[in-house]
């Protein structure tokens, strides 16, 4: 009885009373249980760990989503590339037939109007050559067809010119039309599987243009039909080599380029700062913040706006390597201003989602606290920029958080 | 390692959230904040809406007496079984330096049953004892390294003290004679919540909320004693002393106890008395101590500081309404208010009443209405300030 009598009254006690909000308290003396949000920071040389390191080799001309043709005085750049893929059958209508001549062709370029094409007033000659050398898409470079194997002349062994075309103003898209005979051009392709490729570049000084994609185009004559069919076959596999290559990575942190730099952190923090707990404590923000070193050297400095984002490692970078398996992303993109880095501004990541992951965790189940930084996407051009690591505290990267201890709940 | 402390600059406004901007002052620290959230809260008046009516007495009435949970002596003058509720809304406006700031509250102020039997007497009471019910809310600025965040924070309190009270009357040679087991118990919830907006220059760069929430459980005891008798048919005098061991307020964490603290509570006394002047006219007086001098808080928020009360009311009878007898009553009362900011003088509690009461179903239910209208505090003084306007209904069966 008594504790039906004392149920009904708590129940009668939590429901009897009800109070409308006071909205617009003075906020300098409000009543009740609070906490107040302060800002803390601390330079990573401070942290009871930090380790930070580039690493290199995440995207690479093959594989990214641009091919360069430039004739800058700081950054020449040619495409490279072979046509594996030429048919030696097409369909008419139902019935597969062979080709019996390759009539015309003529080399289609769509160019990255967005990405801010350069084109000098007297205009340029696109040049397709043949090659005399073979390449390997993944190691070429400005000054070697493969990895061991250099070039007689940087840049590519350019064998005849294919053909040509003058460009005196900017189009989306451009063709270059084989001025050889076409028929023993892609025949002598079809033979070897596109080998040895061909070349594209830029006569004119001043020029620099991003192609977002390539192919040949050209006309065939099946066995038996008087008609011509228009085909299309995009390169197999395409690359592009330019100068100067871009400098590996020093102690500085990279984000960017080609090859694609990414940054890797492992870190520990404290379980209070300056009196304040972190651990248990709501991390309102936690960022850790990068010091641009300004803009590296030409070619590499852009003034395109990149992205970045960060994401979770899955295991010890320091252990593993650049192949470490990477996780989830945390947060938003992150914009890379040029013209806050290239003043030496800071770059703001916001790691709050895994730090409060370690504040709330058990003392005995603490997650590690590891990072990759990328720039998103990979590969999307040269330039790159570079942040201060722990060996210099002047530029070193620091983390600030906005914590709210735990509430200290009483009665007065 | 830099420790910046909060750059708290003060929105001026924000939608609908207007913030009072004016220098901290001593005095002024409490303003704005609602007396329930001052000390252990507001003590809430245990009457029904008939002795709320003649000036909160409600101790010694004559003509029906009343289901306040107050003399349990008084319970001993009723012939049948009775049982009445009471239901007590009020607006408050609470004063600031710069503006006033309307709220309102509602509390199921008593519930109480009596059954006779011979010359006994027993009887059960759910009454209101300690309101602790406030929510605030409030605009303000984060200023940081990482972006400028406007947030809004609101502060909740919710719940407070009640008690269920057993009494037991004996009739002796015209005096009744109660004696009342009180358990004190409730509950309090408390909510923190500080919401921040994005950055004002940069919508994308936002920052997470704050968030914490408690509960405590209340538990204590009290025993109170009174007398009452009716020295002619025209005047009934009752008087009763209380005594309460400490208030224990628990807060526990998944089934586990995490903080425990203790209050003392007061010992009380309270006198009243009624008269029939004329036959239309029944005057009523009441007057208590309630030694709250010896509460102490956790912290030094808050001091404490016995409290005199007094009423006086009148009822008179003989206005009809559609032909059923429509009392009518008047009165006033003032309270000291126990709690109040260290270095502020003691806050008191004013108000002039009115009320009816009305019987229905062949005078079996009764139905009682007053309406108080009175202020607490002085903001120059006692550094908080509220003016309030209550409603109390009741509603009882066999009051007689």
């Amino acid at each position: 009885m008594k504790k039906v009598l004392l149920v009904l009254a708590t129940v009668l006690a939590a429901g009897s009373c009800t109070e409308d909000s006071l909205v617009g308290v003075d906020p300098t003396s409000p009543p009740g249980p609070s906490s107040e949000t302060v800002e803390l920071s601390i330079a990573v040389g401070d942290l009871p760990l930090w380790k930070d390191t580039t690493f290199v080799g995440y995207a690479v001309p093959s594989s990214s989503g641009i091919q360069l043709i430039a004739t800058e005085p700081a950054l020449t750049s040619r495409v490279l590339g072979r046509f594996s893929t030429l048919p030696d059958s097409i369909f008419v209508d139902t019935v597969r037939l062979a080709v019996e001549r390759y009539e015309s062709a003529r080399l289609r370029l769509i160019v990255d109007s967005l990405a801010g094409p350069v084109l000098p007033d007297s205009g340029t000659e696109l040049r397709m050559h043949g090659l005399t050398r073979g390449f390997d898409e993944r190691e070429a470079s400005w000054t070697e067809a493969r990895a061991g194997e250099s070039w007689t002349t940087p840049g590519g062994d350019l064998a005849d010119l294919l053909g040509s075309v003058r460009v005196d103003s900017l189009q989306d898209t451009l063709f270059v039309p084989i001025s050889v005979d076409s028929d023993s051009l892609l025949s002598d392709w079809l033979a070897n599987d596109g080998e040895l490729g061909y070349a594209v570049s830029s006569s004119a000084d001043g020029s620099n243009l991003s192609l977002t994609a390539l192919a040949l185009v050209f006309d065939v004559k099946p066995e038996g039909q008087d008609t011509l069919i228009e085909v299309v076959r995009g390169p197999q596999p395409s690359t592009f080599i330019f100068s100067p290559m871009t400098p590996p990575p020093g102690e500085e942190l990279r984000l960017g380029g080609l090859p694609a730099s990414r940054v890797y952190i492992r870190f520990e923090l404290p379980d209070t700062l300056d009196g304040v707990p972190l651990r248990g404590s709501r991390i309102n923000r936690a960022s850790v913040i990068f010091k641009s070193l300004g803009g590296p050297p030409d070619p590499f400095m852009t003034t395109d706006t990149l992205f970045a984002s960060i994401f979770d490692l899955l295991t010890d970078p320091f252990e593993f390597g650049p192949k470490t398996p990477v996780g989830q992303n945390f947060g938003n993109f992150i914009e890379l201003d040029p013209d806050v880095l290239a003043t030496g501004g800071e770059l703001d990541l916001n790691v709050t989602q895994l730090t409060q992951a370690w504040a709330s965790a058990p003392a005995d189940s603490l997650p590690d606290l590891r990072i990759g930084i990328r720039t998103l996407p990979e590969g999307g051009g040269v330039g790159y920029w570079e942040f201060g690591d722990i060996s210099d505290p002047a530029t070193a990267p620091r983390l600030v958080f906005l914590v709210t201890p735990p509430t200290e709940f009483s009665v007065p | 390692m830099t420790l910046h402390a909060l750059s708290a600059a003060r929105r001026c406004a924000m939608g609908a959230l207007v913030v009072i901007c004016f220098s901290a002052d001593a005095r002024l620290v409490w303003s704005q904040t609602p007396f329930t959230a001052v000390g252990l809260g507001t003590p809430v008046l245990p009457i029904d809406a008939r002795a709320a009516g003649m000036g909160g007495t409600g101790l010694g009435l004559l003509d029906g007496g009343s289901l306040s949970a107050r003399n349990p002596a008084d319970m001993g003058f009723y012939v049948r079984p009775v049982i009445g509720i009471t239901y007590s809304p009020e607006s408050i406006s609470v004063k600031g330096p710069g503006q006033d700031l309307d709220s309102g509250r509602s509390r199921l102020g008593v519930l109480r049953g009596a059954v006779p039997f011979d010359d006994w007497t027993l009887g059960v009471a759910f009454a209101s004892e300690l309101d602790q019910d406030w929510q605030i809310e409030f605009a303000d600025t984060l200023r940081s390294a990482l972006g400028t965040f406007p947030f809004t924070e609101q502060r909740v309190s919710d719940g407070g003290v009640s008690s269920v009270n057993f009494t037991l009357t004996r009739r002796v040679a015209g005096v009744s004679l109660g004696v009342e087991y009180g358990i004190i118990t409730g509950n309090l919830r408390q909510l923190f919540l500080r919401d921040f907006e994005a950055d004002t220059a940069d919508f994308q760069n936002r920052i997470a909320a704050s968030a914490a929430t408690t509960s405590w459980s209340y538990a204590g005891s009290r025993v109170r004693v009174g007398a009452a008798t009716d020295v002619t048919d025209r005047i009934r005098l009752s008087a009763d002393v209380s005594l309460q061991g400490d208030l224990t307020a628990e807060r526990d964490s998944l089934d586990v106890l995490v903080q425990s603290t203790s209050f003392q509570m007061p010992t009380a006394f309270e006198a009243g008395a009624s008269a029939r002047v004329t036959p239309r006219i029944l005057v009523s007086g009441a007057a208590g101590w309630t030694g709250w001098s010896g509460t102490e808080g956790s912290s030094a928020e808050f001091v404490a500081s016995d409290v005199v009360w007094f009423g006086l009311g009148a009822e008179l009878t003989g206005a009809r309404l559609l032909g059923a007898n429509v009392p009518l009553r008047f009165g006033l009362r003032r309270t000291d208010l126990p709690f109040h900011a260290p270095g502020t003088t003691q806050p008191t509690e004013t108000a002039i009443t009115v009320g009816f009461g009305l019987r229905v179903g062949a005078e079996q239910a009764k139905l009682d209405v007053a309406f108080e209208f009175g202020s607490r505090g002085d903001l120059a003084e006692s550094g908080v300030e509220e003016s309030f306007k209550r409603l109390s209904l009741s509603l009882a069966l066999f009051q007689r």
